[in-house]
């Protein structure tokens, strides 16, 4: 046992590179900022009223109460909200710094690279600095490429749907991820044309009490298919880190997306996250979610089914151990007829750690014929551990067929006894049984992810006692 | 606060202890705001139409309407406005020393008011400490079982009444009871304040059906409140079917170590209506259990909300709980809203919820069909079998048939039938 025991409280992924940095604003938040990191970035001057509009939103917005009771050690003035850590972008990896080289290669990126994944976008802080599509999808006409370069290149594609799923007063966090975003993907899929394979990207926040609010608007044309993926790990800090992404996914009629991806921020970071995605007829968007990382996440991808047929997925994997609050959750508004919705949802806590499902199925008046299922299983490992459920169900409609189904338990005592009496040990046959619990979500993730996930679970279990 | 100010508390008849324990109420209340949607606790709820300068307290109710006694009972206790007019004790059980009074009537606090409700107060149970008029005490001695139900009849009468009606079940060590509370109201536009609470002391078993049948313009917010000592058993169920707007909050706080809870309820609404129920089953002691089961039925325009917790605390290893919550959608234009929610502070814990909204499975239509049931027959079968497991379990025997009937009532209101029926989904002729 001696040989295998971790130590739990141990951030796995949590060292940090010494911060060499191109600019370094002051930290906080004015027009001023705003503007001078539009002008950095070279922005259109619709960005830059997009932005400052978005500001004044954020600053008139009052804080909410159960937020402030949240996170009442959270300061706005004390983050840096944009950071240019090398003085462009690169194509080839070669070129990178070995520093920012050194912390992907500790990610496993190169590899991830070699095993072709369609395409990789590193954001190592608030930049895309390293990027690279394959030939193919260049051939395809699939725009696989950074928000920034996208908003340069392509705005007849990138303005009329930035901010048209999530409009910066959505939310509080919305408008600040409108003034100040940076990074992040834009795809852009055109009609009829199916990506093989799943396209990639990692995350990294770096720099000490460093905001980062990354953009993603993701566009998938019609009858066309396309799987995102995106990972994100932080090295640790002392200081607490905020980040606050925003996510638009646009599903044209007969559209397939699926956008998968593992959070595992280090302890210290507030992951306040904005996803939405349209779903319009006959199309399918599927949320793949796994949150294990941060010190606080709330998060509740949202599909609306804006068209007959649409069909909308959540599925998602939670994770809280000693510190950690995972609050997440699922939002299925069904807007249109005979669309069909799927909330699966599998939390494990530990440590003292909490999990919270908080979701919602909205059924609006004359959409006929829905159907929505809704699945929440908790696992709590130790008794100091907590968790909750919070479905909303609003049905405005005669004849939708509604269904939710929860369970809480720990693990049970009588699979334990059985893998224990086949000579596993109580820790692995623990790890066993979680990983067979989340199952039915880890298996809709592309390979190297899955075993990723069921990898990280594993070492979070470890010393776990049933 | 219109009406409901600590002036006119004062003006109320009664002993010294419940006029000053009314004043403090009302000193209170004068200070409290009312609840908004605003609050998770009012969500979907329609208390913003609340005008309370609309009523007032004190309004006479006539001579009140209540329905005779159909079983032997070991008491009766007929309330009118939420005012003591009629008091029958069986002789034998008051020997033994059952006690079914007055509130009013006594020289000092019975020590089980308040308990239950203090422990999770709002503005309304405030407003109903502030003008009770008395309301009933039962109070079952320790060892006795009282074989015969004990009935509460309330009548609810008078345009623009507030009433208060209080219901204070205390139960002694190892009794039993049966205890059923009823309100029954005419077409008068009354505000109901009711506030019921049940101290089940340690394993003592208590049986308590609380049946609203009001008429269409009443509003009700009512309070359910329960403690359950260690290994006692509380069944508290709740029959809703009138009133414009009639909330309960149902509550069971389980105290005592192995104490056990279990909650079922039938409810219908139809026309403009909307029934609203807040559940808790807030497990405080280990090896301890409860059970919900909700069922109702909507249709023409009305609403239902069903929001229930289950908080399993720190101390509650080794609980059980489930809680399930099934709504049938009957007609376009009805909705119900469906919030089981779960808190859960400890591990060793067995808990699990259900809910489901949805139309008439058209499966089960289409069977019926195939065997020659007419369509409209058909629904009514179905419909009484969804509820049936539920009415089951909360009534028996008289009980039990007099609910069926007043749910048929309900479902042969309704305003328009299935579309492939006889006369082809047509309104019914007024008269039908």
């Amino acid at each position: 046992m001696a040989t295998t025991e971790l130590d739990l409280g141990r951030y796995k992924l949590g060292w940090s590179d010494p911060e060499q940095y191109v600019f370094k604003p002051r930290k906080g938040l004015n027009a001023d900022i705003v503007k001078e990191m539009s002008w950095m970035k070279g922005e259109p001057d619709w960005m830059t009223r997009f932005r400052l509009r978005a500001l004044s939103l954020f600053e008139r917005k009052p804080m909410l109460d159960w937020f402030a009771r949240n996170m009442p050690t959270i300061d706005f003035d004390d983050v840096y909200y944009y950071i240019k850590p090398t003085s462009g972008q690169v194509n080839d990896w070669d070129m990178l710094p070995d520093s920012v080289k050194a912390t992907y290669e500790k990610l496993g990126i190169p590899e991830a690279e070699r095993k072709f994944l369609a395409g990789v976008t590193a954001q190592y802080e608030s930049e895309v600095v390293y990027h690279k599509n394959r030939s193919e999808l260049e051939d395809q006409g699939v725009l696989f490429t950074d928000m920034d370069t996208a908003v340069r290149e392509w705005p007849d594609l990138v303005k009329p749907h930035f901010g048209s799923i999530i409009p910066p007063n959505d939310n509080k966090f919305a408008a600040l991820n409108s003034a100040v975003w940076s990074g992040g993907s834009f795809i852009y899929v055109p009609p009829n044309t199916h990506v093989e394979m799943p396209l990639q990207a990692y995350f990294r926040i770096n720099a000490e009490n460093m905001g980062q609010f990354e953009r993603t608007l993701i566009i998938v044309d019609e009858g066309s298919s396309v799987h995102y993926v995106e990972g994100c790990s932080a090295p640790i800090y002392t200081g607490d880190s905020l980040h606050s992404a925003v996510v638009e996914i646009i599903a044209k009629p007969g559209a397939n997306v699926r956008y998968s991806t593992i959070q595992n921020w280090s302890p210290n970071v507030y992951n306040l996250v904005t996803k939405r995605a349209k779903a319009e007829a006959e199309a399918t968007v599927s949320w793949v979610d796994g949150n294990l990382g941060s010190k606080l996440t709330m998060k509740y991808p949202a599909v609306y089914l804006t068209g007959p047929k649409a069909h909308g997925e959540v599925l998602s994997v939670a994770y809280a151990g000693a510190g950690q609050h995972q609050d997440a959750g699922a939002k299925m508004i069904h807007a249109a007829p005979e669309t069909t919705s799927l909330i699966e949802s599998k939390s494990i806590s530990k440590d003292g750690g909490r999990t919270t499902y908080r979701g919602l199925v909205r059924v609006d008046p004359g959409c006929h014929k829905t159907k929505s299922h809704v699945r929440c299983d908790a696992l709590i490992l130790d008794e100091d551990s907590r968790s909750d459920t919070y479905p909303y169900m609003e049905i405005e409609e005669q004849d939708a067929r509604i269904g939710h189904e929860a369970t809480v338990s720990k693990v049970g005592e009588d699979q334990l006894f059985y893998l224990m009496a086949r000579g596993l040990t109580e820790q692995q046959a623990t790890a066993m049984i979680v990983n067979g619990f989340i199952e039915p979500v880890v298996k809709t993730l592309p390979m190297e992810y899955a075993i990723e996930l069921s990898r990280l679970i594993e070492l979070s279990m470890e010393g776990a006692v049933g | 606060m219109g009406s409901f100010t600590p002036d006119a508390t004062r003006a109320l008849p009664g002993a010294g202890w419940l006029t000053e324990r009314r004043a403090a109420a009302a000193e209170r209340f004068a200070v409290a705001a009312l609840p908004t949607p605003a609050e998770e606790a009012w969500r979907y709820s329609r208390i913003d139409q609340l005008d309370l300068d609309r009523y007032r307290p004190g309004v006479a109710g006539g001579a009140g309407t209540f329905v005779g006694p159909s079983v032997e009972r070991a008491a009766t206790v007929r309330v009118l406005n939420g005012v003591v007019v009629g008091l029958d004790l069986d002789a034998t059980y008051a020997a033994k020393g059952l006690v079914v009074a007055d509130i009013a009537t006594l020289a000092e606090a019975p020590e089980a008011l308040g308990v239950a409700a203090d422990g999770s107060p709002d503005a309304f149970t405030v407003l109903n400490d502030a003008f009770l008029a008395g309301g009933t005490l039962i109070s079952v001695p320790d060892g006795m079982v009282v074989e015969h139900p004990i009935v509460v009849e309330h009548w609810i009468a008078g345009a623009g009444g507030a009433s208060f009606p209080r219901t204070v079940v205390a139960m002694g060590e190892d009794s039993e009871a049966h205890v059923l509370e009823r309100f029954t109201s005419g077409g008068d536009d009354h505000l109901v304040v009711p506030v019921t609470e049940l101290s089940v002391g340690d394993a003592a078993r208590l049986r308590f059906v609380g049946m609203q049948d009001h008429g269409p313009r009443i509003w009700q917010i009512a309070l359910v409140r329960a403690t359950v000592g260690r290994d006692a058993t509380l069944r508290a169920s709740a029959v809703a079917l009138g009133g414009d707007y009639a909330r309960l909050r149902s509550e069971a706080l389980l105290t005592g170590a192995g104490a056990s809870s279990e909650m079922v309820a039938v409810y219908f609404a139809n026309e403009h209506q909307m029934l609203d129920f807040r559940t808790l089953q807030d497990h405080d002691a280990p090896h301890t259990t409860s059970e919900l089961l909700f069922k109702g039925a909507v249709e023409d325009e009305a609403e239902s909300v069903y929001s229930g917790l289950v908080r399993l605390r720190p101390d509650a290893q080794r609980a059980n709980a489930t809680q399930t919550n099934r709504n049938l959608v009957l007609s376009e234009g009805a909705s119900a809203k469906s919030i089981p929610n779960l808190e859960i502070e400890c591990d060793d814990v067995r808990c699990s919820h259900a809910s489901a909204v949805g139309p008439i499975d058209p499966d089960q239509l289409y069977y019926l069909a195939t065997r020659g049931v007419p369509p409209d027959v058909a629904e009514r079968l179905i419909v009484f079998g969804f509820f049936e497991d539920a009415i089951d379990r909360l009534a028996f025997g008289a009980g039990a048939d007099r609910l069926r009937a007043a749910v048929t009532r309900k479902f042969d209101a309704r305003r328009c039938c299935h579309p492939d029926s006889v006369n082809g989904g047509q309104e019914k002729p007024p008269n039908a």
